[in-house]
């Protein structure tokens, strides 16, 4: 069967971190581990973003990303404002046309009382449906307490609505027997109906350890706990009784009360808490109590293994889960006998009477002071909390489901089709057509106004494709190329992989586009495609492009402002199953911030932060992988998911990077004599790192010593070079053993190095070094600085020099010459490198290797992953 | 007399919406009333400003005005194709219900 489950529950602010966020995480991932042969699909509202990202980490391995799907809701539908009424219909329908759109033969709502604060809209049947609906109904403490929780008119229609739903469910759940008996008494479904589906704690997570010192001393002082304490965990609410709670502590016997603090957890508390220390005050216990806020699973499991005792007094509970997670982690718990608490708790010792703050702080003492009592209601915890497993409850969910299947086939409804594509034909896709025909079945779409219709329309376009059977595209961001145009070296790589890719690429289709920094749509990259394709006139739209599920994005050029700019996007296309990942050609400006004005070095750290949020990036080669990692690794921290890095090299043959073209009138004398004589290049913008200015003192050196050699600079001048460029153009040599040729065209380039006897690479830090794999392939030596990235790229296929000192370079280069009459230098011509076809291969291989599966080292073109 | 009643009173509403929207998009600003009315007690009103203002706390994590333009002329072709269609069938259901 296809099981669609709508995790909403895990999504809302305001479940998330409740024990419905918890009971939906726990089960559904039960039900993942595990899910016999039926196929199950998670069902987010995009409307959610943070929460996405976290529920794509938490089934990373557990579940296809494929098989997380996302409508998009870019509009408010939240219940307790009535004016969205109408937008709140819209996202119903929108809801359910998702949900049946996966085909699924039973949708799973975890939690149906949603969308009151939030815009999560829950709804049953309001579309024809030939699945079954299975809907979780927590608890009905509302129809128990209408006074307090149903008291206005607006929340008192919303639940009622939401009580109607689980009426119209096919299969209903809850967690306790207790609640089974309140939903047949208050709601009135028939108790066969009603299946008990208990929540259960991770027993992996929740358990007794021994937290260490250090750990314990830092929790404990940051949380402001310098005592023993008793622990509360969970929510503020009415019926939680906290007031009691406070009473019954205040009346502890003074040496108790002053020995021992009470530690409140609970996020509404702690935003709360000014009205909950009014009370305190009142009772003179004010100082002994701490209200810690949300904590994160790891130093709230710590809280309940280092807690003397856990007390939890609350009137009314569908299930209560904070009392099994303290007593899983073998914490002693007391606790109220009301609701499904003693269902939960096991033990009659344990409980006392929520409306007796006596009773509750009798027990509180007794628990406190007798070792032994303690010691009871610890080892009752420990084999209780073992009772409940999610495992358990997932099973006997599925065997409900297998259960309802056979109803299913009975009624000849076919089982577990394959699943309808998302995208369809027409202008109108059918799902889009499908919802704009169900909203219009209620009379309330009369009322939407013209800003929700846009947005509503946003929503349905972003969540259906308009292509029919559209296959997974490969997206090249190429903004700089087409923005700015310049010939640098990143966007000679840029031209290159587009070309190749465009062209040659077998495995997925790929499409450059470009976007701005102000505006957060991409666009086709018209005309940089038709050049490739090699079009005499446009004949491609730069039209706006439209990302699905499964599509990879890949920043392939170098421009931080779009990245920076685009953080939100890609945060939205993440969540929606879109794979972002940046190309990094090097980290330079962090690691050599010396070389580079600082406005550059901040915002390339920016640029570096900006990247972070992407799924991964692919490096230029192995060296500059292994430094992201690194700064990363000190720089970045919280993610949800690992950062995936993959490198790979770049290509060398110029012929199929899109060359430019060109050859000035004095171009072939300058040719004619570099090749008559020793002429040493050296390839890059003149810039402090390149190491230029201890070439050309080097060369200064050996032309005072007669040496009969000539220096090629070839590129133009960079940040902070005046003063070298300026000696550069009045130096004696300049035109006869010193040339500088600021701009070149990839022709005349190519001629240069066919020309020259050996090239110099002297830069203290690079990326990758591609005029070492240009010299290579032109069969011309070379000289290097002995640097990582240059050790991986020549290997022993260059001759290598230490040093910043003019002479070192200028032994080196003797050494060379020396060395070059006895036939006896390195030589470069096997040295390993790629044509641009390579390359671009090389790439994708990465990119679809590293959105198939887990990552592992490779030797040539791989990856190293980052978790953090 | 009814009528105007009602007038007025929808008057209010939407005056007290918008105020109320106001300060939820002030951070600064709603910490501030939220202080104030909290000091003010917990009776019907303040209670009713107090939800409204601290429910941001559960207000989406999205930023629904990212991707909403201002103007349908922003939309691209296939939204815009999208909303007109929508458009025209609750003009549609409008004229119905006249």
């Amino acid at each position: 069967m296809r099981i669609v489950i709508d995790m909403q529950g895990a999504q809302t602010p305001f479940s998330r971190h409740r024990g419905v966020g918890r009971y939906t995480m726990g089960l559904v991932k039960a039900l993942l581990r595990n899910p016999r042969d039926h196929k199950i699909y998670l069902a987010l509202n995009g409307a959610f973003q943070d929460a996405i990202d976290a529920i794509r980490g938490e089934f990373e391995g557990l579940l296809p990303q494929e098989n997380i799907c996302v409508w998009q809701q870019f509009y408010d539908c939240s219940a307790i404002n009535p004016h969205l009424a109408p937008g709140k219909w819209a996202a119903e329908v929108s809801r359910e046309t998702f949900l049946h759109n996966l085909n699924p033969d039973i949708i799973f709502s975890t939690n149906l009382q949603e969308g009151w604060y939030d815009p999560a809209p829950t709804s049953v049947k309001v579309l024809p449906s030939r699945s079954l609906f299975c809907t979780t109904l927590h608890d009905v403490i509302p129809l128990v307490y209408p006074d307090r929780y149903l008291a206005s008119q607006a929340i008192r229609a919303w639940y009622n609505e939401k009580i109607e739903g689980v009426r119209k469910s096919d299969i209903i759940l809850t967690d306790s027997e207790q609640s089974k008996n309140e939903i047949v008494d208050l709601v009135g479904v028939p108790y066969d109906r009603i299946t008990v589906i208990c929540a259960a704690v991770d027993s992996l997570k929740f358990k007794h350890s021994d937290i260490p010192s250090d750990k314990r001393d830092a929790l404990l002082a940051n949380l402001g706990i310098s005592s023993p304490f008793l622990l509360y965990s969970g929510g503020g609410d009415a019926h939680k009784n906290l007031n009691r709670l406070y009473q019954a502590f205040a009346r502890l016997p003074l040496e108790l009360r002053k020995s021992h603090q009470l530690v409140i957890v609970g996020k509404d508390l702690h935003r709360e808490q000014d009205i909950h220390r009014r009370i305190l005050k009142k009772l003179g216990v004010n100082a002994s109590v701490v209200f810690t806020g949300f904590l994160d699973d790891d130093d709230l499991i710590s809280l309940y293994n280092l807690c003397k005792l856990f007390v939890f007094p609350s009137i009314h509970e569908g299930f209560g889960l904070p009392p099994l997670e303290a007593m899983a982690c073998g914490t002693p718990v007391i606790a109220s006998q009301a609701g499904s608490l003693p269902e939960v708790v096991g033990l009659n010792e344990a409980l006392f009477d929520p409306y007796d703050e006596i009773d509750i702080a009798r027990k509180m003492e007794r628990a406190l002071s007798d070792f032994k009592f303690r010691e009871r209601l610890r080892l009752n915890g420990i084999a209780r909390a073992a009772y409940f497993s999610w495992d358990n409850s997932a099973s006997k969910l599925l065997d409900l489901f297998d259960m309802a299947g056979d109803k299913l086939k009975n009624n000849n409804v076919s089982i577990g089709n394959e699943r309808l594509n998302i995208s369809s034909a027409g202008a109108l896709s059918e799902p889009v057509q499908a919802v704009i025909e169900g909203i219009m079945t209620n009379p309330i779409a009369a009322q939407l106004k013209p800003q929700e219709m846009m947005a509503i329309a946003i929503s349905l376009a972003e969540t259906y494709s308009a292509e029919t059977g559209r296959s997974r595209k490969l997206f090249l961001d190429v903004s700089s190329v087409i923005k700015i145009g310049d010939y640098t070296g990143i966007q000679r790589v840029v031209r290159a992989i587009c070309y190749e890719l465009v062209n040659e690429c077998k495995e997925i289709e790929v499409v450059p586009v470009y976007t701005n920094i102000d505006d957060h749509k991409f666009y086709r990259a018209g005309l940089l495609i038709d050049h490739i394709l090699g079009n005499l006139a446009d004949t491609t739209k730069s039209s706006h492009v439209e990302f699905c599920s499964g599509d990879i994005l890949l920043y392939l050029d170098h421009h931080p402002g779009v990245a920076i700019s685009h953080i939100d996007k890609t945060r939205y296309l993440r969540n929606k199953g879109v794979t972002v990942y940046h190309v990094v050609y090097d980290l330079l400006p962090v690691q050599c911030p010396q070389y580079f004005w600082p406005g550059l070095c901040d915002e390339f750290v920016t640029w570096l932060k900006a990247v972070s949020y992407a799924d991964g990036a692919l490096c230029i080669s192995h060296a500059v992988a292994l430094e992201l990692q690194q700064w990363l690794h000190t720089n970045i921290s919280g993610r949800k998911k690992p950062f995936k890095i993959g490198w790979f090299h770049l290509g060398a043959d110029f012929e199929n990077s899109i060359p430019s073209l060109g050859i000035p009138s004095d171009g072939y004398d300058t040719i004619g004599k570099l090749a008559s004589g020793s002429s040493f290049l050296v390839v890059g913008t003149i810039e402090p790192r390149k190491g230029q200015v201890q070439i050309l003192d080097a060369f200064e050196q050996l032309w005072a010593a007669g040496v009969d050699v000539t220096l090629v600079l070839v590129g133009k001048k960079g940040w902070g070079m005046k003063n070298f460029a300026d000696k550069l153009l009045s130096h004696s040599q300049l035109g006869n053993r010193l040339q500088w040729i600021e701009e070149i065209s990839d022709e005349y380039l190519e001629k240069i190095y066919v020309s020259c006897s050996c090239l110099i690479a002297a830069s203290e830090a690079e990326g990758f070094g591609l005029p070492l794999i240009e010299a290579a392939q032109h069969k011309l030596p070379i000289i290097a600085r002995d640097i990582p990235v240059f050790r991986e790229v020549a290997g022993d296929h260059a001759f290598y020099f230490n040093g910043r000192e003019p002479q070192v370079l200028a032994e080196a280069v003797r050494q060379w010459l020396e060395l070059d009459s006895q036939g006896k230098v390195p030589r470069s011509d096997n040295m390993p490198r790629l044509t641009w076809k390579q390359s671009a291969e090389q790439l994708v291989k990465v990119v679809l290797g590293l959105s198939q599966r887990g990552v592992s080292p490779i030797r040539h073109s791989g990856e190293v992953t980052v978790s953090q | 007399m009814m009528a105007l009643k009602n007038s007025l009173k929808q008057f209010v509403k939407m005056g007290l919406r918008m105020g109320l929207d106001f300060v939820k998009g002030h951070p600064k600003l709603r910490l501030y009333v939220t202080a104030v009315v909290r000091k003010l007690g917990s009776n019907g009103f303040t209670r009713f400003i107090y939800t409204r203002l601290t429910m941001g706390a559960y207000s989406p994590v999205i930023n629904f005005n990212y991707f909403i333009p201002k103007d349908v002329s922003h939309l691209p072709p296939r939204t815009r194709q999208i909303y007109l269609d929508l458009k025209k069938a609750i003009e549609h259901i409008q004229q119905e219900n006249r």
